[in-house]
């Protein structure tokens, strides 16, 4: 017997992270899933971030690793919102990992909260977690092919991020190649170049936070959207 | 690898299209290229969680291409570079899809005269 289904495969997962996605924006809580590939500076990133962040401002950090708790306790010195999902062989979190990462954090007192993927360029970017915005990462050190190798990252990342640019006397990489790659894949996302051990371009990273928090903020949904408007103003 | 997940993900849908008392056969589902499903891996995943006896066919869908100078569409199995025209400002449009299309069940009776055998279908 013949069934035709035509039905997302994906649905059970994209149903819960519309669940984590309600229950963040009623919170008021500005939500990033960084993916980028291990080692590429996702971790370092936070923690300049956290640092630069205003104390008043409350971040929560959900972070994908395999094994271990080393990057839990490295942004633990920052914040004390902090859970670490170990994911065990899974290479990318789903949506029942920040669900019940979520379960274990004081979600309605956090007005941000950084989602640090388990570090791969491929599987976790499929994955809706129920974030607002999905930021890519590269980094100098991996080769300025690796956005034209991983378009899927590249076309579904509202932010692409190039780190460890303090290395680019230091590294082959050819710039404009890798603008090129980008601009023909998807011709309307941001690209800030940063380094997260000099801060070089960490003013734009917090500005491009600043004013996205700002739009979520004061987003007022169409009648026939099901998106929720945060329920306050928060400044970074 | 991912195709882990995805594999879980389409048991566990097809099983809730699965009538009460037949048997899943088959499930048909099509991939956009941007998932990077690998064919090979999608077996080894099907058949890692148990499901041998169930034909796995995975269709793997084109790129599609828009080309921003001169606007020309086409599909093709890789990702492009250049337009026709040669302009390097081609752009895939969709590929992301990821879709359970449709199951093959055996109904109880049928379940019962059938014998469970190995089966592994050729990716397309």
């Amino acid at each position: 017997m013949y069934v035709q289904v035509v039905e997302n495969v994906l649905k059970l997962n994209d149903e819960m992270a519309s669940l984590n996605r309600r229950r963040l924006r009623q919170a008021g809580v500005f939500t990033l899933d960084l993916l980028g590939a291990p080692g590429c500076g996702k971790t370092a990133l936070i923690e300049a971030t956290l640092q630069r962040l205003p104390l008043s401002l409350r971040v929560g950090v959900i972070v994908g690793d395999l094994t271990t708790q080393r990057d839990a306790d490295r942004m633990a010195r920052f914040t004390k919102h902090v859970v670490q999902i170990n994911t065990g062989k899974g290479c990318h979190l789903e949506a029942h990992h920040v669900m019940q990462a979520m379960s274990r954090m004081d979600i309605e007192h956090l007005d941000l909260l950084f989602i640090e993927n388990v570090g791969n360029l491929i599987c976790p970017v499929g994955f809706d977690l129920g974030q607002d915005m999905k930021v890519g990462m590269f980094c100098t050190t991996g080769g300025d092919d690796k956005a034209a190798k991983h378009p899927y990252i590249v076309c579904e990342s509202s932010l692409l991020l190039l780190n460890k640019t303090d290395l680019l006397p230091h590294v082959p990489f050819n710039l404009a190649q890798f603008h090129a790659d980008i601009h023909r894949l998807n011709p309307d996302v941001e690209l800030i170049e940063l380094s997260a051990i000099t801060s070089d371009g960490l003013d734009a990273w917090i500005g491009w936070l600043h004013e996205q928090r700002l739009k979520m903020n004061s987003f007022q949904p169409s009648p026939k959207s099901t998106r929720k408007p945060f329920s306050r103003s928060l400044q970074i | 690898m991912h195709e882990l997940s995805i594999a879980e993900a389409i048991l566990d849908l097809a099983r809730r299209h699965v009538p009460h008392g037949g048997t899943l056969r088959s499930v048909h589902m099509t991939a956009g290229p941007m998932r990077s499903i690998d064919p090979q891996c999608m077996q080894l995943a099907w058949q890692g969680i148990g499901q041998c006896d169930v034909a796995l066919r995975l269709n793997v869908l084109p790129w599609r291409m828009q080309c921003a100078d001169c606007g020309r569409r086409w599909e093709q199995p890789e990702l492009a570079e250049r337009c026709a025209c040669g302009s390097p400002q081609v752009h895939p449009i969709g590929g992301d899809e990821l879709q359970l299309v449709s199951i093959e069940v055996d109904d109880a009776q049928e379940a019962r005269s059938s014998s469970c055998t190995c089966r592994l279908s050729k990716t397309s």
